[in-house]
């Protein structure tokens, strides 16, 4: 079995090169990635819902919100697919402000040498007046800039039932 | 019976297409996706000066940065802005130049640039679209290394589904009966609350009236993920696993409101084309 491969692998070294030394690499920086517990891209996409998810009290979305009008606003009346990018820039603003160094990847990071300040936090300050010039953009009907804010919204069953300013 | 035959005709028409024919398709699709996230608001002009700068941990990351394509790409609205163009003309020219390698490969390595910048500026860690790139890939060889590249793709897309299923099955997502029909309430949290009376909020009642329906849809993708390893052994249920992969997108797109992976579903020429007829003509 093993002399078999082995004979494969040198026929298709002497046929075809430089595929095989992709091959090698690919599957060197798959392995690799496995090995130091790196994401490992693309296999690890779809993991999306893999873990099992139990009733909850309350369905919650970080979204724009009209201060004025007290309710969130309608990122699905966007041209094409714009309200998943207006889904997950708050949710990534969550995220990211709650991490090391505003990076959720930062211990593997630093595992690997990569150096940290803290001007990724500082520009994150800016992320609410940045989404508010990004969603006038994408055509949302908006409020002022001092009516509007990002928010996590409490939904169950079609229902709106609190929002509260996101947590950092 | 009639109807049998029709598809099963129209199977063996496109399992008998050449490579050019289908490289007409990939780029085809690969454009039309771009003018689409363009529209949708998902070019690099549109989020260049984002306040994210995400970094994964992950190699494509150190080799965008160490190169400072980061700075150069998103230097300002126009240079992103020129880069999205750049894109879209290199598809074109792809496509106009059929039997040249050139504008395929330039297209190649921008798509992978888009993504990884897409990826940074929105803060987050998916390289979504690498259905594009596994697509796109053998299309940048010539006739002596195109098979080898097309077989390198084709394991990665079997790869990647399999470990979709694997992970599913790895993590137990399975476990719960009312597991997906909680994920689908979650999902649509915000859909259900500005159109309560649209299809997707109808399926939602049902799938919570009943779950036991929410968990064989579940199993069953995960299943159809995980029979993607047949793909490793043999090419006889490559029919399948193309149409598998249009059906897994079709209902992502439904089910999740994830109709932006639809184009992923250009993978699904890495299981239809039969090389052994066709490759004298690359």
């Amino acid at each position: 079995m093993f002399s078999v491969i082995k004979h494969k692998a040198l026929s298709f070294l002497k046929k075809h090169p430089f595929i095989f030394v992709l091959y090698v690499l690919i599957a060197f920086l798959y392995v690799g990635q496995l090995i130091l517990r790196m994401e490992i891209t693309p296999l690890g996409y779809f993991s999306l819902y893999s873990q099992p998810m139990l009733p909850q009290d309350a369905y919650v979305q970080n979204l724009p919100f009209d201060k004025i009008k007290n309710q969130p606003i309608d990122i699905y009346n966007t041209a094409g697919t714009s309200f998943l990018i207006l889904e997950i820039l708050p949710t990534r603003y969550e995220v990211l402000s709650n991490a090391p160094f505003c990076n959720p990847a930062y211990d593997k990071l630093k595992q690997f040498g990569m150096s940290f300040n803290n001007e990724e936090c500082q520009n994150l300050k800016s992320f609410e007046d940045w989404f508010y010039t990004y969603c006038k953009s994408r055509n949302l009907e908006m409020p002022s800039r001092e009516d509007f804010e990002v928010r996590q919204c409490y939904f169950k069953n079609g229902k709106l039932l609190s929002s509260a300013p996101i947590v950092k | 019976m009639e109807n049998y035959f029709q598809v099963r005709q129209l199977l063996n028409k496109i399992s008998t297409l050449d490579f050019f024919s289908y490289k007409r398709i990939v780029l085809l699709v690969l454009l039309l996706a771009m003018i689409w996230f363009n529209y949708s608001g998902m070019g690099l002009h549109h989020v260049w000066n984002s306040p994210f700068d995400f970094k994964g941990a992950d190699f494509t990351y150190f080799l965008v940065y160490k190169l400072g394509l980061n700075r150069l790409v998103l230097h300002s609205y126009t240079s992103a802005m020129f880069f999205d163009v750049l894109l879209i003309f290199s598809l074109i020219m792809a496509l106009i130049w059929i039997k040249n390698k050139f504008f395929v490969i330039v297209s190649a390595v921008l798509m992978l640039i888009y993504h990884i910048l897409l990826n940074a500026k929105m803060g987050y860690h998916a390289h979504h679209l690498f259905g594009f790139h596994f697509a796109l890939f053998p299309f940048c060889f010539g006739a002596i290394n195109a098979l080898p590249a097309f077989y390198l793709s084709r394991y990665l897309a079997c790869l990647t589904y399999f470990f979709a299923g694997f992970f599913k099955l790895y993590h137990k997502g399975w476990s719960v009966i009312g597991s997906f029909s909680e994920i689908f309430q979650n999902q649509h949290a915000a859909y259900f609350y500005f159109h309560p009376n649209s299809f997707l909020k109808h399926i939602g009642h049902f799938l919570n009236t009943y779950p036991a329906i929410g968990f064989m849809l579940y199993l069953s993708a995960m299943l159809l993920q995980l029979s993607f390893i047949l793909g490793f052994f043999t090419r006889r249920f490559d029919k399948v696993l193309a149409f598998s992969i249009l059906g897994f997108h079709l209902m992502d797109w439904y089910l999740m409101n994830l109709g932006v992976f639809m184009g992923m579903t250009v993978m699904m020429w890495l299981f239809l084309f039969k090389p052994q007829r066709n490759i004298s003509t690359i």
